[in-house]
Order: C-alpha cells, then sequence, then structure tokens
C-alpha cells in the first residue's frame, strides 16, 4: 500500500523523464527507462492508495484509488519502453522530415 | 546499435531491479475486504463465496447452531475454487443456517488490467531489451564482429 502523497511524487518524476526524452533527447536510455519503471509503478498501485489525515487530534486512515489515471500511466509506460528500444536502436529519435525543409525560397 | 558501458550499466539496472520491484509493489497492493454471507448447509451441493474473484482469502470463519465449524472436519474449503463443500457431521445438519465470514485481498479493476497489459508487454520488451543488452556484451567482447 502506497502512501497518496507518495504516489504523486513518483508520478511528477515520471512526467519530469517523459518530458526529458520527448524534448531535451539527452541521456535518452537513463530517461526513458526510468519514465517506464516509474510509470508502471504508478499504473500498478494507484489502486489503493492510502491518505492519512488529523481529524480531532485522531489519524484517520483513508483509502483511494485514482481509478482510471492508471490507464494513462500504462500508456506512458509502454510509450516510454517503447522509445528505450528504438533509441537504443537507432531510430529514435526520428529524422527530421519537414518536407519544406531545403526548399528554395 | 548505438552503445557503450553506461548505456549497459543502465540497462542492467533497469532489467534486475526497477522492473522487479514495480512488480514487488503491485504484489503488496492488494485491497484488503471483508464479506458477511448466510447460505443453507446442503450436504449434496457446496456452497460458493459470492467474492470468487479474488487474490487470496485471508480468513473463513463458519458458523452454524451458535458453533464455530472446523475446516476440513465439518466442511472442506476450496481456495482455487472458493466453494466450501459441507461434510456430515454432527455439527450441521441439512437445511441449517450457516453464516460465512471471510476475509480476502484482491485488485480493482483498472489495476488487474494494468497488470495484464504490462505482464505481457513487459515481457516482450525485457527480451528485447535482453538482446540488447547481449549485442552489447558481443560488440565489447575480443574480436567481436561488430556487425549487427
Amino acid at each position: 500500500m502506497v502512501v497518496a502523497e507518495h504516489w504523486w511524487a513518483v508520478v511528477i518524476f515520471a512526467l519530469i523523464m517523459t518530458l526529458a526524452w520527448l524534448f531535451i533527447e539527452e541521456r535518452v536510455t537513463t530517461t526513458a527507462l526510468l519514465a517506464g519503471a516509474s510509470w508502471s509503478f504508478a499504473a500498478l498501485t494507484g489502486g489503493n492508495l492510502t491518505r492519512y489525515e488529523v481529524s480531532n487530534a485522531e489519524v484517520v486512515t483513508y483509502n483511494l484509488s485514482v481509478g482510471y489515471v492508471q490507464y494513462i500511466a500504462v500508456f506512458l509506460a509502454l510509450l516510454s519502453f517503447l522509445v528505450l528500444l528504438l533509441y537504443r536502436f537507432g531510430l529514435y529519435p526520428p529524422e527530421e522530415d519537414d518536407p519544406y525543409q531545403g526548399d528554395p525560397a | 546499435m548505438k552503445g557503450n558501458m553506461w548505456a549497459i550499466a543502465v540497462l542492467f539496472i533497469g532489467l534486475v531491479v526497477l522492473l522487479p520491484a514495480a512488480g514487488a509493489a503491485y504484489a503488496d497492493n492488494a485491497r484488503e475486504a471483508t464479506a458477511n454471507e448466510t447460505t443453507t448447509v446442503d450436504y449434496d451441493a457446496p456452497y460458493t463465496l459470492g467474492e470468487a474473484d479474488v487474490e487470496a482469502y485471508t480468513s473463513l470463519t463458519v458458523t452454524a447452531n451458535n458453533a464455530t465449524l472446523t475446516n476440513g472436519t465439518d466442511y472442506t474449503f476450496d481456495a482455487s475454487n472458493a466453494t466450501i463443500d459441507w461434510l456430515n457431521t454432527s455439527a450441521t445438519s441439512d437445511g441449517d443456517t450457516a453464516a460465512v465470514d471471510y476475509a480476502y485481498t484482491h485488485y480493482d479493476t483498472p489495476t488487474q488490467t494494468a497488470a495484464m497489459i504490462l505482464t505481457t508487454a513487459g515481457t516482450w520488451i525485457g527480451y528485447a531489451l535482453l538482446i540488447v543488452v547481449v549485442g552489447y556484451i558481443l560488440l565489447m567482447l575480443p574480436g567481436g564482429t561488430g556487425g549487427w
């Protein structure tokens, strides 16, 4: 069982890693692998999160689920792993394929 | 293929540590729940628990005639099929009302679906990453072909 705040911290980390392989395109192996593993963790544990709140001087425990957000996490995990594989085989990032590039003005 | 020692180390750590860690987190993440049901003792027909699609049953208490019945003596519980087979003993009679209280762990639907997708895809992705790692090692061997 994962504390909700910890789960969101993992999601933010996964998001940063995803943005890193998407835009920075440096250390893609590391960022894509960390993004894939973090999204996988988020997808697999998002159904049973715990939140602790203090009410009337007592700690109350709540169980909650992020529901369909888990599917988004699965998608991003698979996407990150796919990028990892494509990058290792030299297929990511794609070549610039702008049809107007090089055209005379 | 692009390759260097750093990439091999990252992939190795990923395969050996991160992905199994995600699996372990999943295994430790089953939601706990309880159920209370009443049924009728029927020596000819087993009783199927209302919550049959669960990860595991953590406890089971069956009472009838104000007495707690014993698993293996008064009934047999088949966890894989979630059924209770009534045994013909002095503790119960055919037609008696029995209370079945049990606790179990289960995963909700999104979690089950996520696990199924990631397990299926992860197996193939794991093999592909393993091929990449083995390829790097072969490339670095003395006399390695470096041709693939």
